[in-house]
């Protein structure tokens, strides 16, 4: 009996050795799966939280440069909205020159200007023979072109001699004078000087239009 | 007695060996069951880490729409001010010219009557 008592302690020691070991595989196992788990959520959550990282800081860089190319649209069409505005008010002040100009060419203060414009032109040309280009209504004002030419003639010591051209022209005022011996022309109509003139006058038309004083 | 003596260790070493098998078998089994543990964990982990991903790139999509929804608003805002200030200058531009315009075509006038 002795003997089986201590054959049976000897197998349950073997026996409870082996759960204990069993046991404590399965608590490790365990305990694994857990750090394991941990571990990979924690390296899924670092990957993702850098990639939203890089994916906020992408969006945020093309709205941004989306915002800029969009004010940078908007200030261009801005900018040529307002160059559109001032140009349609420079353009309103050659309007209403042009208007003035109709008012003023039936004057008698036009026509002393027209006849200093054609002195002018042949003074220019150097006398000889000139041919003068009037619109129709100057045409008909009937000015004395021989007296001119006599006059341009003692004034230059050449022979000068104006003849009117044998169409009219097609201009609000002022003259086209051609030297017909040169070859040469000379444009004072009202278009033509403006048209020189432009470039230097439209700033300083500009700039007395949009004066704050 | 002799060969009662080896009838009784014969006994012993069976159960002992019984008993040595049975113990080879429970740490098998624990094995066994650490083995599927670390499947189970494999699975469960692929599982959360995926969820985790997709909730932290969800809320990351939801700030980045945030973000582009305030820019473009601060856009909008940008751009109407422009125009704001567009209209402002040309009603400036236009009562100048409005008050200096006689100025202005005097000396255009003067200009285009004269050579």
């Amino acid at each position: 009996m002795p003997l089986a008592g201590d054959l049976d302690k000897l197998v349950n020691a073997v026996l409870s050795k082996a759960k204990e070991e069993a046991e404590s595989i399965i608590a490790k196992a365990k305990e694994e799966a857990e750090k394991y788990i941990k571990s990979v959520v924690e390296e899924s959550r670092r990957k993702a939280e850098k990639e939203a990282s890089g994916l906020i800081r992408k969006r945020r860089s093309e709205a941004l440069s989306k915002r800029r190319s969009e004010v940078a649209r908007a200030r261009t069409d801005v900018t040529r909205e307002l160059l559109g505005f001032k140009e349609k008010l420079i353009e309103g002040v050659v309007e209403e020159v042009k208007r003035e100009v109709q008012a003023i060419v039936r004057t008698k203060e036009y026509e002393e200007r027209l006849v200093d414009m054609i002195k002018e032109a042949v003074r220019v040309l150097g006398g000889g023979v000139v041919e003068v280009k009037l619109n129709k209504r100057d045409r008909d004002l009937g000015l004395d072109l021989t007296a001119i030419a006599s006059e341009l003639s003692q004034e230059l010591g050449k022979p000068v001699e104006l003849r009117l051209a044998s169409e009219p022209g097609n201009f609000t005022g002022g003259l086209i004078a051609k030297s017909l011996e040169a070859g040469i022309e000379v444009d004072y109509t009202v278009e033509g000087i403006l048209e020189r003139k432009w470039k230097r006058l439209r700033s300083e038309v500009a700039k007395i239009l949009f004066s704050e004083s | 007695m002799s060969v009662w003596r080896d009838v009784v260790m014969d006994e012993v070493l069976k159960r002992v060996l019984e008993a040595e098998e049975e113990a080879r078998r429970i740490i098998e089994e624990a094995h066994e069951e650490a083995r599927r543990i670390e499947a189970e964990a494999r699975r469960i982990a692929e599982e959360r880490a995926r969820a985790v991903y997709d909730e932290v790139m969800r809320e990351a999509e939801r700030e980045a729409e945030r973000e582009v929804k305030k820019i473009e608003e601060e856009m909008v805002q940008e751009i109407k001010r422009l125009e704001e200030d567009a209209l402002t200058e040309m009603k400036r531009l236009e009562f100048l010219a409005t008050r200096n315009r006689e100025k202005a075509v005097k000396l255009l006038l003067a200009e285009v009557l004269r050579p």
